[in-house]
């Protein structure tokens, strides 16, 4: 598992993640930065759209490749039952 | 759907709303290796909207294993979905917020992942560390455009001399070659040097936004009325804009920068 490690002079223990406030924030950290993500085969892409309609619901956000493949980004936080729920939906209508 | 309609329909206000009019120049102001060509981009665009295939990238602050598990299935039981799972996860350390992204490799991901697909990850064309192609590139350009090529690419070696940035070349279609000095810590450059149709310099200013704003309004007042950012590029290139742009790559590496002079400017060594 990877973590980051610091040594406070007691030892080197795994810090503990501070999380994210909200959805929002995280939501946030991907569209302005969408760079920071590592995705499979590293493509450049640009966000082009938020909040887009896609099927029954909305996607969070809609990016494009510079290949011209479409990419639909979707953030949620773990600990949402909820959202976990929803987002397994969203996945089966996506591949549906 | 087609991508006329996308963009126009869709994604317009969007696009207006972040300051680009069409969504090639979405791509083009965070294309650092001048790698966009219009051409596969349309065709790209108008198969992954006839024929729906995307890429989807769920992006958590923790990955639920049963998330992992169901993404694992569906890669296997569809080749139109590409799924990439991401855990972000942040921390803080000594007053400083980390980011961690991690990429979660789901079960029968490297078979997924080495099916053939008709939608390419990267345009044609190829990328190499260092000058050295750029350099090549230069005796096939126009001659009047060689001088100034040749100083394009002297200042880059200078800056990667300086320790500032590391260099990469990508060679396009129709022999397009970019030069990109890329910070070295994030792997992005403030500015792209091309080799086509003449030599110039396109600005991306997400990143200046990000590692050197200050420099913003030097810069665009030596380019005016052009600004940074938009795709835009300039062919108007003179040691006063080279300076400043040596002095935004030094701010975004953190390092003191020294203020240059009309007598003392620092124009590039010879190549």
């Amino acid at each position: 598992m990877t973590a980051i490690w610091n040594n406070d002079g007691s030892g080197w223990k795994p810090l503990a993640p501070t999380g994210f406030p909200d959805e929002a924030a995280l939501h946030t950290l991907v569209e302005e930065a969408p760079h920071l993500l590592p995705l499979a085969g590293s493509p450049v892409l640009a966000v082009i759209g938020r909040e887009f309609p896609l099927g029954n619901g909305k996607a969070d956000l809609l990016a494009v490749e510079l290949g011209g493949r479409l990419v639909v980004i979707e953030v949620k936080l773990a600990q949402s039952a909820e959202a976990r729920r929803a987002v397994v939906a969203q996945i089966l209508a996506y591949a549906a | 759907m087609d991508p006329a309609a996308l963009e126009r329909e869709v994604v317009g206000r969007y696009l207006r709303g972040h300051g680009y009019e069409t969504l090639a120049d979405a791509l083009v102001a965070v294309d650092q290796g001048g790698m966009f060509d219009a051409e596969t981009f349309t065709a790209g665009l108008a198969e992954s909207l006839r024929d729906g295939r995307f890429r989807l990238v769920l992006v958590f602050d923790a990955v639920p294993n049963e998330l992992a598990r169901l993404v694992a299935y569906l890669e296997s039981a569809t080749d139109k979905l590409l799924i990439d799972l991401i855990a972000v996860s942040a921390y803080e350390v000594d007053g400083t917020r980390l980011i961690v992204p991690q990429r979660v490799q789901a079960e029968r991901r490297t078979l997924v992942l080495s099916a053939p697909t008709s939608v390419p990850e990267r345009p044609e064309g190829r990328l190499s560390d260092g000058a050295d192609e750029f350099i090549a590139s230069i005796d096939a350009a126009q001659a009047d455009q060689q001088a100034l090529l040749r100083k394009l690419a002297a200042w880059a070696i200078d800056l990667k001399n300086e320790g500032l940035v590391r260099l990469s070349t990508f060679v396009g279609k129709s022999a397009r070659h970019t030069l990109v000095p890329r910070l070295v810590d994030e792997g992005v450059g403030l500015v792209t040097l091309w080799n086509h149709d003449g030599g110039s310099i396109s600005f991306h200013r997400s990143v200046f936004a990000r590692r050197a704003p200050g420099s913003i309004a030097r810069v665009e007042a030596i380019i005016a009325p052009k600004m940074i950012g938009g795709g835009n590029n300039t062919n108007e290139i003179s040691d006063e804009l080279l300076v400043a742009l040596t002095d935004a790559y030094r701010k975004a590496a953190g390092r003191p920068v020294r203020r240059a002079t009309p007598t003392s400017a620092e124009g590039p060594s010879a190549l």
